[in-house]
Order: C-alpha cells, then sequence, then structure tokens
C-alpha cells in the first residue's frame, strides 16, 4: 500500500505537492506511566525503562521514575530483581530467560502496582544476511540508482528459519555503524510457516566498510500487535486512525512487556 | 420460493385491477426525444380539463393515465423541448407514442436541467439530488476530466471526502453508505486513482439521481444514500461521434442506431495517460513506470415489438499501475445488465433485470519472492419490478430482487516454494428483498408516497465459521456444507414521503425512512484504498441500520427562474463498525475479532438556492451538520465526532454565458476540516518518539477552500440555411461542433492538508513538530471537445 501511495506522491510531487512544519496546538494530556520492558534467553540482557509521557513540543527529556521495585517472576515462581542501573533504567545482569515459558512483571513505583506477562516463544537463529542495491526506495530514497549528492542506497535482507507447527512472531532492527535504523520492524510467519523468512530493510545508505549488525527478537502476540502498530502509527501518511498500541501492562500505564528471544549477527558491507 | 412471490404479486395485481373503476379509459405511451431517441425520464402530461390530475414519465420514458371517458386536451411538456398538446376523446383505451422536439428557442438560452421548471416544488422528492450531464458541461474540475460524481459533491448534504480520497459523505455517513448503481448494477469501487477520478466517464452518462438517505421503497442496502446513475441510451436516429483530449486522458463515444427508430446502441471508451510524467522522471526505474486507467461503456437497447424492449449496457474499467517490473497493481469494475421492458397493458409497465457485478484487485510482486494477491467481490443479481398505473391518483411500484453475493477475502498465490500460498475461505450471502410503494395523490395539494421494503439477509455456508466474542476471543468454530444457513436477518422498513404544494411556487415535503446495510467495508485507513474489502453481516456482524426523518421547504422565485430548497433531518444509526488500534483489516481471516460495534448519529439542515435560465446559471449550497459516533470501547462511550463530521459546508457553482460561444465558470467550496485524532503527548520507547493520544478524532483538521475557474469556447455552432417552405434562412445547428475548455484548479493555491504527521524533527533532532502534505496546488488543464 505504502508503494501505491508513493507512486501517487510522485505523480503528485511532479504535479506541485508539497510538505511543511506547520503550527498545530495540541493540548497537555495528564502524564501517564510508560512501560517498556524485555527480558531475552541470554544473561543480562534485559531491561525495563520508567518514564512518563510529556508533552509534545517540549524539548524537555521526560520525567523517569526512580527508585522502583522491578521484579521479573518466572513459572516456578522465582523472582529476579532488577536494579536500578541509571535513572528509571532497570535491570539484572545475571538473569537469563528461558524459552517457551511464561514470565510476569511486577513494579512498584510511586504508590502504584503495574503488572504484565508475556510468553517467551522458541528460539530462532539468522542463517545470513545479504544486501543488494535497492531497487525500490520510494521517493526521496531515489531507488537506489545514481541520484547526484546522495549516497547509494541498499537494500538488506535477513533470512531466518521458522519453526513448523507454531505461530511465530518476530521483530527486527539494524544499525549502521552502531546506528539504529529509526522505526519498528516486525514480520509474521502466516506467509513463511515453516519455511525461510527473508525480511528486507529498504533504503539502507552504506559505503564500503560500514558495519551493518542485525537483531533478530521472537516475540509473542501481544508484542507483535505493539510493534506492529506502533509502525504504522510511526509510518509513512497517517497509515491508520491513530491510537496508544494495545498495552500489555496491567494498571495505570501503557507500554509493553516482552518475553524475547534474542539473537544477533554482524557482517561487514564490501562495495563491489 | 421465487415463484410463489411472483405468484402472489399477481394475484396482488390482479385484486388491484379488479377494484379500479371500470368506467375509465387509459392512454398510455412512451416518450422520447425527437432528435436521438432518448427516453424522456419525467415529462409531464397535464390534462386541460382536469387541472388537478397529472402524471410523468418513468425512468423509461412510459407513462399512463387513466381518465373517465371524454374530451381532453392533454399537455407534454418537459424544459428545453417544445410543448407537445393532443386533443383526444377518450372513449377506448388509447395508446399514444411521442418523440418531443428540443425547443428551437431553447438552442439559444441555456437549458441547466432538462425536467419541468416546477419540478422541485411539486414531485414528491425530499432529499434528492439530480444532476444531468449538460449540468456539468462547464463545471471546472481537476485536470479537466468533467465529472458527475465530484460535481454532484458540490451540493448539499453531499460531501467530497477530499483531496486523493475516493468516495463521499452523505448526511454525515461514512463513504460505504452509499450504494452506487451504474444502470442497476453496484458498483463497489466507483473510484479511479486513489479517488481523483470516479468510473463514469461523462461522455457515457445520461444522468444521476441521489436520494440522501430518503429513498423510496424499490431501493435499500445502504444507510446513507443511493447514487443511480443511468448510462446513455445511444443516438436511434443517426450516428454520432463524440470525443475529447484532454492533459491527462482522451475519449471516444460511438453511438448511433441499430434499425432506425427502433434499437441502438452507445460505445464509449476513455483512457488516462497520466504515467507519461513518469516517463520526464531521469529515474530509471521510475521511467518504466505505470500508472493509467481505461473505462469502457457499452450499451444497446431494441425494440422487440410494439410492447418489448430488450437492454444490455456493460461497463469495465481498470487502473493499471506498476514499478518498473517489480511490482504491479491492477483493480477495477466490471459491470453488466440484462434488462427486458415489457407492457403487460396500458397501466402494467414491467422490467427485468439480470445484472452482473464484480470488483477485483490484484496485486504482483517479482522481487526476491514472486507472488500475486488479489481480493475479490461478486454479485449476480435478479431484479423483477413492476410500475401499476391504478388510476390517476395511484401509481404502485412493486418488486424483487435478489442478490448472491460472493467475497473473497484474499488470496496469495506464489510460484514458488519460498512463500506459503494463502487464502481466505470464501464467504457467500443471499440478500433478497420485496418491496411495494404506492404513490398516492390525495388531491392537488397533498401528494404521499409510502411503502415497505422487505429484506432477508443470510449467509451462506460452506465454511468454518468462528463466533468471536466481545474481546476477540473465539467462542466457537463451526463447520458448514454448501448451501448450509449461517445466519439469517429478517428486516422490515418502512418508507414514507409526503408533500404539500401550497401553490405553483412553494411546497413544504416531509419523509421518513429507515433503512438496512448488510455489507461493510473494511478499511482501517484514513484514506480510501482499492484494497478496502468488503465484509457481509454474519454470525458476528448484525446488518447496521438508521432512521432518518426530514423535513423540507421549497420555493421558486421569479417564474421559476430560481429555486431555493430548505431541509432540515436527523438520522440515528445502530450497528456501525469501527476497529480496535492497530487491527489488520486486510489478508485477515480473523478480521472479524478485530472490530468494535456501535452507534450514530447525524442531524443538520441544507440550504440551496439555484438559478436555472439565464446568462447566470449555477447554485450557492450550504450545510450546517453534525455526525458523531458512540462506542463503548471509545472514548469512555461518549457521543464523538465521526471522521466526516463538517460542521460547515458551503459551496458555490456558476458558470455565466457572455454568449453561445463563451461560458466563464467557477466553482468555491469550503468545508470545516475532518475530525482526526491528534496527540496530546508524547513518550520515547527505544529511543524514539511515540506520539501519545487520549481521545478520538478530537481534533480537527485546517479548513478546506479552494477554488476553480473554467472557461470554455465554442466553435460557431450555428449556420444559416434557407428553408424552402418558409422561403426564410434559418439557424440550424451544424454537425460538427467543438470547444475548447481551459481550466484551473485550486486557482489561488491553497495549501489544503492531505496529512498532518506528527514526527521528531529530522533538522533538529529532540524536537517534535507536525508536517503537513498538500497536494494539488495550482493545475492548469486544457482540453478539445467535439461531437459530428
Amino acid at each position: 500500500m505504502k508503494k501505491l501511495l508513493y507512486i501517487i506522491l510522485i505523480l503528485g510531487t511532479m504535479l506541485s505537492s508539497c510538505e511543511k512544519v506547520i503550527d498545530v496546538d495540541l493540548k497537555d494530556a495528564e502524564p501517564k506511566m510508560v512501560v517498556e520492558g524485555y527480558l531475552t534467553n541470554h544473561e543480562g540482557i534485559n531491561l525495563v525503562v520508567l518514564s512518563k509521557t510529556n508533552s509534545f513540543y517540549t524539548n524537555e527529556e521526560p520525567e523517569m521514575l526512580i527508585g522502583a521495585d522491578v521484579v521479573m517472576i518466572d513459572e516456578f515462581g522465582a523472582n529476579f530483581t532488577l536494579e536500578e542501573i541509571g535513572p528509571g533504567y532497570y535491570n539484572n545482569k545475571n538473569f537469563k530467560g528461558l524459552v517457551n515459558h511464561n514470565y510476569k512483571l511486577s513494579i512498584s513505583v510511586d504508590n502504584v502496582i503495574l503488572e504484565s506477562q508475556s510468553y517467551s516463544p522458541s528460539d530462532v537463529m539468522i542463517d545470513s544476511i545479504k544486501t543488494a542495491l535497492s531497487e525500490f526506495g520510494g521517493p526521496g530514497s531515489g531507488g537506489g540508482r545514481h541520484n547526484d549528492g546522495e549516497k547509494e542506497k541498499y537494500s538488506v535482507t535477513c533470512y531466518f528459519s521458522d519453526p513448523v507447527d507454531e505461530i511465530n512472531f518476530y521483530r527486527l532492527r539494524i544499525s549502521v555503524n552502531n546506528e539504529y535504523l529509526s522505526g519498528f520492524h516486525v514480520v509474521d510467519d502466516k506467509f513463511f510457516n515453516g519455511k525461510t523468512i527473508p525480511f528486507q530493510f529498504n533504503g539502507i545508505e552504506l559505503v564500503d566498510g560500514d558495519e551493518l549488525r542485525v537483531e533478530l527478537m521472537g516475540i509473542d502476540e501481544n508484542n507483535y500487535q505493539y510493534y506492529y502498530t506502533l509502525s504504522r502509527i510511526l509510518g509513512a501518511g497517517q497509515d491508520i486512525t491513530p491510537g496508544n498500541p494495545p498495552t500489555n501492562i496491567v494498571g495505570d500505564a501503557i507500554g509493553i512487556f516482552g518475553a524475547n528471544t534474542f539473537d544477533v549477527n554482524t557482517v561487514f558491507f564490501i562495495d563491489e | 420460493m421465487k415463484i410463489y412471490l411472483i405468484l402472489v404479486i399477481t394475484l396482488f395485481i390482479n385484486v388491484l385491477s379488479l377494484s379500479a373503476q371500470s368506467q375509465t379509459f387509459t392512454l398510455s405511451g412512451s416518450i422520447t426525444d425527437a432528435s436521438d431517441g432518448e427516453d424522456l425520464i419525467g415529462v409531464n402530461i397535464a390534462v386541460k380539463e382536469l387541472p388537478t390530475t397529472g402524471v410523468s414519465t418513468n425512468t423509461f420514458g412510459f407513462y399512463s393515465l387513466s381518465l373517465e371517458e371524454g374530451e381532453y386536451t392533454f399537455f407534454f411538456s418537459y424544459l428545453g423541448y417544445k410543448t407537445f398538446t393532443k386533443k383526444i376523446h377518450l372513449n377506448k383505451d388509447v395508446k399514444l407514442n411521442i418523440n418531443l422536439m428540443l425547443d428551437a428557442t431553447a438552442l439559444t438560452e441555456v437549458i441547466v436541467s432538462a425536467e419541468r421548471s416546477d419540478e422541485n416544488i411539486v414531485s414528491n422528492d425530499i432529499g434528492v439530488s439530480k444532476l444531468s450531464v449538460r449540468d456539468i458541461e462547464t463545471v471546472p474540475v481537476l485536470f479537466g476530466e468533467k465529472d458527475i460524481m465530484k460535481t454532484i459533491q458540490l451540493l448539499p448534504g453531499v460531501k467530497p471526502a477530499g483531496d486523493g480520497n475516493a468516495g463521499f459523505y452523505v448526511r454525515g455517513g461514512a463513504a460505504d453508505q452509499n450504494l452506487i448503481l451504474l444502470d442497476g448494477a453496484p458498483v463497489y469501487n466507483a473510484s479511479h486513482l486513489m479517488g481523483f477520478f470516479s468510473v463514469f466517464n461523462s461522455s457515457a452518462i445520461k444522468d444521476v439521481k441521489l436520494y440522501k438517505g430518503t429513498m423510496p421503497a424499490e431501493y435499500g442496502g445502504r444507510l446513507a444514500s443511493v447514487m443511480d446513475v443511468k448510462m446513455k441510451e445511444g443516438n436511434n436516429k443517426e450516428y454520432k461521434v463524440d470525443g475529447g483530449i484532454g492533459i491527462i486522458s482522451s475519449k471516444l463515444t460511438f453511438e448511433g442506431p441499430i434499425v432506425k427508430d427502433e434499437g441502438s446502441f452507445m460505445v464509449s471508451a476513455r483512457r488516462t495517460y497520466a504515467d507519461l510524467f513518469l516517463k520526464l522522471s531521469n529515474d530509471e526505474v521510475q521511467k518504466d513506470s505505470k500508472l493509467y486507467f481505461y473505462d469502457l461503456n457499452l450499451k444497446a437497447n431494441y425494440r422487440i415489438g410494439e410492447n418489448d424492449r430488450i437492454f444490455i449496457s456493460g461497463y469495465f474499467g481498470r487502473d493499471v499501475l506498476g514499478y518498473s517490473d517489480i511490482f504491479g497493481f491492477d483493480w477495477g469494475n466490471t459491470t453488466a445488465t440484462l434488462r427486458w421492458n415489457h407492457i403487460f397493458n396500458n397501466k402494467l409497465f414491467s422490467n427485468t433485470s439480470f445484472i452482473f457485478s464484480d470488483y477485483n484487485y490484484k496485486i504482483s510482486i517479482s522481487n526476491d519472492v514472486a507472488l500475486d494477491i488479489s481480493s475479490r467481490i461478486q454479485d449476480w443479481n435478479f431484479k423483477q419490478e413492476f410500475d401499476y398505473f391504478l388510476n390517476e391518483s395511484n401509481t404502485i411500484k412493486m418488486g424483487l430482487n435478489i442478490i448472491h453475493h460472493t467475497f473473497m477475502p484474499g488470496e496469495l498465490d506464489s510460484s514458488t516454494d519460498d512463500v506459503d500460498d494463502f487464502f481466505i475461505e470464501n464467504k457467500y450471502s443471499l440478500e433478497s428483498a420485496a418491496y411495494i410503494s404506492n404513490n398516492h395523490k390525495i388531491n392537488s395539494k397533498l401528494n404521499l408516497t409510502y411503502g415497505l421494503r422487505f429484506t432477508n439477509f443470510t449467509q451462506l455456508g460452506p465454511g468454518t465459521i468462528i463466533t468471536w466474542d466481545k474481546n476477540g476471543n473465539p467462542v466457537s468454530v463451526n463447520e458448514y456444507d454448501k448451501g448450509d444457513v449461517v445466519a439469517s436477518y429478517n428486516r422490515l422498513a418502512p418508507r414514507f414521503a409526503a408533500t404539500y404544494v401550497f401553490n405553483e411556487e412553494q411546497s413544504i415535503k416531509t419523509s421518513y425512512v429507515r433503512s438496512y446495510q448488510f455489507l461493510h467495508m473494511i478499511s482501517n485507513s484514513n484514506t480510501s484504498s482499492p484494497t478496502d474489502i468488503w465484509l457481509p453481516s454474519s454470525n458476528n456482524i448484525a446488518p447496521s441500520e438508521a432512521d432518518q426523518v426530514s423535513l423540507g421547504y421549497f420555493r421558486n422565485f421569479n417564474e421559476n427562474k430560481w429555486e431555493f430548497s430548505s431541509e432540515i433531518y436527523y438520522k440515528s444509526v445502530k450497528n456501525i463498525i469501527d476497529y480496535k488500534t492497530g487491527a489488520q483489516t486486510t489478508f485477515n481471516a480473523d478480521v472479524e475479532s478485530e472490530l468494535l460495534y456501535g452507534d450514530g448519529r447525524a442531524y443538520g439542515i441544507e440550504l440551496l438556492l439555484k438559478k436555472r435560465t439565464g446568462k447566470l446559471t449555477g447554485w450557492v449550497s450550504y450545510t450546517l451538520s453534525k455526525s458523531e459516533n458512540k462506542f463503548e470501547e471509545i472514548n469512555n462511550n461518549t457521543w464523538f465526532s465521526a471522521k466526516q463530521d463538517r460542521i460547515h459546508d458551503f459551496s458555490i457553482v456558476a458558470s455565466y454565458h457572455f454568449n453561445n460561444r463563451v461560458v466563464l465558470s467557477g466553482t468555491w467550496v469550503y468545508f470545516t476540516g475532518n475530525a482526526v485524532t491528534f496527540p496530546s503527548g508524547k513518550y520515547v520507547i527505544e529511543g524514539q518518539v511515540v506520539p501519545y493520544y487520549t481521545e478520538r478524532n478530537g481534533y480537527r483538521m485546517p479548513d478546506y477552500h479552494r477554488m476553480d475557474v473554467g472557461i470554455t469556447f465554442k466553435n460557431n455552432n450555428f449556420k444559416y440555411e434557407f428553408n424552402t417552405e418558409t422561403g426564410e434562412k434559418e439557424k440550424v445547428a451544424k454537425r460538427f461542433q467543438s470547444s475548447w475548455n481551459f481550466s484551473i484548479y485550486n486557482v489561488y493555491g491553497r495549501e489544503n492538508a492531505y496529512s498532518i504527521s506528527f514526527k521528531e524533527s529530522e533538522d533538529n533532532p529532540g524536537t517534535t513538530e507536525a508536517v503537513q502534505l498538500a497536494l494539488f496546488k495550482f493545475v492548469p488543464s486544457v482540453s478539445y471537445n467535439f461531437s459530428f
């Protein structure tokens, strides 16, 4: 759909469409607590970030929630307490999740109790990463071929094998020289059950020697729904009627908690 | 079942015939245009000796009038045509077919509407907008492409969805609440190129009538409106060619008699070449891209005998879009109508139709993976209608309509093993309706139309049918075989309209209409898209329903040169659909689990002032209205503005005829921006700024306004010929007619917001900003039209 819109926009651009920053008077909502939490099947790779929403146009940093009690609880009732490693950031450097297990998150902060849970899916690893000159990137990205003054654009495809007889959901991130590509990227196995899933990032500017790092997370359906919605809200052209993505946090807060699997693969880009 | 129903109706007709007075005789026949044989709809037949009596021709030009024995003078009158007068001694049934001649003086005048001049006062039509192709000839439009569907949106109560958006909103209803019929066939996606054009090629169209939720019993199936578009029959006197060449499209129409006066045909084709612009691009891939659409309209009719006439009409249109050979996307409608008009006797007129309608889209991708994605909706439709002219004060309409719907929500076909084929089960349903309505002229002042429409909607197997609870969790799963009834709804809709005529210049009208809708368009996006799918009412989705009351005051001034109307309405709607946030509406077999059900209400006042004749013609329209929805899951179950809630809506359409050859025209529209959801805060997820929303549709898009102007130069249309009979020189129309049209869309370059997005500033990371995208600032166009 986006591609269709792009083509229309290309035509529109030729006929003088224009984009500009405008003043829109926005209301100031009451600050709301925001939870962003995950654990993985790797020791120490877990994090809970607690913050509050603030005014849309403000340049101020969001208020972080400090001094919270943050605990992750496994199926057997074992508690793993997360320590505050920075204002609003909580981590347990020894804790490692198990795949195909259910985890609870419990937070107590400012006399508010927040809870959530998530199921960690099967572990899936990255098979390979391939780059190719972008054939299609949409307007601005110029489709990769020699637009003056612009770096060449590439697609980066991450391949991984989906387990059969399971419904799986994935989230991917990519960074080039430690700088993450913006946006959220998810995929499910609806069209690829038990097959190799080729996930493509588009319009990525690369030069010889760049370090490409792709992260693959196996996530549960709630997490998929959350990040899928985010990806559409932040995507081009107000794709959907906007709203807050469906949260799995119970209590007076928004946000997401995920028990994920995690794999990472790093390659260096060679311009042939 | 069908036969049984027909039997019942036949019986009913017999009963009615017996109850009619036996002393009367009937004058009946059809009325056509003498120049091209087109049926004339709504020709007024008046009787000099009985000033309170009068009938008008039906949609096929047929009329019937029963009177007691006597000597009468009949007037057949139609705006723009010479009134035909005939004295008849009615002592037996008389059949009289009439060819009305265009009024020669009218050639120099301007005909804005082909109907009797006080039609708006006396007809029992409330909440109805009508336009004929002649009305739109000079109205300036985007790319100079005359478009009857766009122009009708300039009338009160009808609002365009906005730049780059297909569809329109009628009296606060959503875009999917409009039934668009082309020669009786539903058109599921009436737009081309993301809504910049409608599928109706104006060269092939005769007229359009829009019922703003006030439809009589013969129409049903949508809540907000019925737009009934009729194609031209084709000239049955002589061959004619009509064409136009514009900057982005060209069209050609050919029409003529099959056998003179017995039958005619019309073929019309249109093709755009917007993608030529892409060739200007210096980007290889864009150069190889495709972006065009085409339309083909066909119609033929033939008189098989005195009382029988067969019509065949068809439409085929497609949008084609391709991005190099990597990505292809095309979509379009096909409709076909086979119709049989039969005159049983001088009082009973029958119209039988078989109608096919199809909409589908196909996406082909051949990148790393090669696959085809497609979706389809297909209807087979049988319609039987009877017009029974019981006596001079009662005209009964009754009929049957059975539609078999097939929905193919989505299929993914992969040519390789890399991707799974994917198929969402087809859905089947049967929509059957029976109706009866009577137009009852109580006296010369009071005219009533009352009727009933009964509809049964049945969801049929085969299929695996899941029942969902409110939270979107499955409650039960059942297997059904072919033809099994999954769910069935019976609905009875009363219809009522009344007109009280004070005098020739003033009337008041009122109506009450209940309507039901069994098909729902699923589109969780702010703009319409060819991939929007239709979902039938089912075990999970109850039909939507609406009740609307309206009241109108109609006033003409200055010998009907000026028309004024004012209508108020209130509408209450139940069981409309919205979506859970982030709902996946395409390629989701379980889409019914992502729906929310709520209520709506809409009310407003519509004012229209129209000038129909003279050098200056056009109209001013203003609508003040409100449209709200209420959902348990949205905004804490309080009423909130619907997206299409536009408080003020104002338009001016004006044409100034300097002389026969030069027409200057302009339109100006202004409306309140749509209700939209904007953020009221922000937060950070994984280092990225995310907007925080607190309420649905709590904000407004900026007000929209725009002015378009156009000028039409007609080449010299007349020549002087020596008339051998009178011995005088006469002014006659030349066979070859042509004109140039120049227009500018958005003449003062208003940047109307197409979308506003909220995001982190690219230039200034850490800060957030609102970015407005506007399309179409100042679009000039030129077109050349000809006919011979």
